[in-house]
């Protein structure tokens, strides 16, 4: 196996603007050419754009607006993990040897037609993302006896960390904002959720040959996994992500690591009982214990998990989501993060899902 | 328009069994998701079982098991409290750009 690192990175501020995907697109491309040392057009191989507007030739049309002439351009759409299946997507190209240089970039706006998966007629006429993240929760509940005040804790640490994210959503919530917070459901309050929003990232994978041209700190890319279980939410257990577990255990055999050597990681906390469930899945804590996991981190300013405060604290971009928390491992490895790093950090996660983990992706990186 | 969608227009809930391997398809399929036999289609056998539940705005929404297979979301009508594990009926289905299920208790517990 080629050694195949992520070069560079950068995110654009995340907003609710409404701005065009391709003005979004060209930014983030901009920044990434702006911040990486001795990258020319020429050297791109492969471009590949992660959302899910409904858009055709995106990749193309970004190639073309950047002066860029690839020999692999296409776009990736899997719901919230497109970002990290497009990341996967240009490793494989590299891998194979069809590309050494592979740029992805992710985006997408507030109003992403991504944000409900009308095919799922199991849900019934509950089709919207917190009807399933109520489940998960009552289940969670019910099982584990999790609180609404651990619930609290998971948002109220990420919002506590976005605030150090120069890219973040600018919208910070305290503990006591988010226990009192509108009641979307029995289970479930508008500060539990992550907000859609508009916003792109990008970064720029390369071979062990190519890599050394760009940066002197390359971030490897050391374990993949990724498990698609259904499309239909209800075949869920609903207190176990299965495609996060499996997807974890083929990461970590990959990598040759054991989950408690991870330092830090981006998770999808697309709603609060996510950020619990993926830790207990993940094996960062035994099943049941991730509430108190998570009440200890913020009780102790510690940044290792959403150090850039994940999706509830920066805002979810869908498919800039899966690329930005790359880009946040990579500059967590770099120890570039400033305020939020993680201090020593030597081996990162991502973890990032799609409609309600039905699939899953697992990266682990290394400095 | 599926065969799925047009019986629970009619108020019938029907499901997809396989001719050749006899398993039923769930979601909804032109063919059998386990062999690519076959379907044809059958009302679905009832008591089914409540899997989980919450509530918006007083509104019980659940899921609820048939079959050991169909798992699909719906509301919970009149005051049933509804627990996990126990056994309910389908009261009435529709579809209107998405299925629209309401389940109600066995006719013992009312």
């Amino acid at each position: 196996m080629k050694k195949i690192a992520v070069a560079s990175y950068c995110t654009t501020k995340f907003s609710v603007d409404d701005t065009p995907i391709e003005s979004l697109l060209f930014s983030a491309t901009k920044l990434v050419f702006e911040q990486t040392k001795n990258l020319d057009q020429k050297d791109v191989d492969a471009v590949l754009v992660s959302t899910n507007e409904n858009k055709k030739y995106l990749s193309s049309i970004v190639a073309e607006m950047s002066g860029i002439t690839p020999k692999i351009s296409h776009s990736v759409e899997s719901l919230c993990n497109s970002g990290t299946n497009s990341v996967i997507s240009a490793y494989s190209y590299i891998q194979a040897g069809l590309a050494d240089v592979a740029l992805v970039v992710g985006a997408e706006r507030f109003d992403s037609p991504g944000q409900v998966l009308d095919w799922d007629v199991s849900r019934g006429e509950f089709k919207h993302p917190i009807f399933w993240a109520s489940m998960f929760t009552r289940a969670h509940k019910r099982k584990f006896g999790t609180t609404d005040e651990q619930l609290a804790y998971v948002s109220a640490k990420n919002h506590k960390n976005a605030q150090d994210n120069p890219a973040a959503y600018p919208k910070h919530h305290s503990m006591d904002e988010i226990m009192h917070s509108k009641r979307l459901t029995d289970d479930l309050r508008l500060l539990d959720c992550s907000r859609p929003c508009t916003g792109s990232s990008a970064v720029l994978l390369a071979s062990e040959d190519a890599v050394r041209k760009f940066t002197d700190s390359p971030v490897w890319i050391t374990g993949i996994g990724q498990k698609t279980t259904s499309a239909s939410f209800t075949k869920n257990d609903l207190v176990t992500l299965q495609s996060t577990a499996d997807a974890a255990a083929q990461a970590y055999t990959m990598s040759k690591i054991e989950p408690s050597q991870i330092d830090v990681a981006e998770i999808h906390d697309a709603f609060s009982i996510c950020e619990l469930m993926i830790l207990e899945d993940l094996e960062i804590v035994r099943s049941g214990q991730a509430g108190k996991y998570v009440a200890d981190l913020y009780n102790t300013n510690s940044k290792k998990i959403n150090p850039r405060g994940g999706l509830i604290g920066s805002g979810h971009p869908l498919g800039a989501t899966g690329v930005a928390q790359v880009a946040e491992i990579a500059c967590q490895l770099e120890g570039n993060a400033k305020k939020r790093q993680v201090d020593g950090a030597k081996i990162g996660l991502v973890q990032n899902m799609s409609a309600a983990a039905t699939s899953s992706t697992v990266l682990v990186m290394r400095s | 328009m599926s065969v799925f969608e047009s019986e629970l227009k009619k108020g019938r809930f029907v499901v997809g069994e396989c001719s050749k391997c006899q398993k039923v398809t769930w979601p909804p399929n032109d063919f059998c998701s386990h062999c690519f036999g076959s379907l044809s289609w059958r009302g679905i056998k009832e008591p089914g079982i409540i899997v989980e539940c919450s509530s918006k705005d007083g509104r019980t929404f659940c899921i609820v098991e048939f079959e050991n297979t169909v798992r699909v979301m719906g509301t919970i009508s009149g005051n049933t409290e509804p627990k996990p594990g126990a056994q309910i009926r389908v009261i009435s289905c529709s579809f209107d750009d998405s299925p629209k299920f309401t389940f109600g208790p066995e006719k013992s517990d009312l």
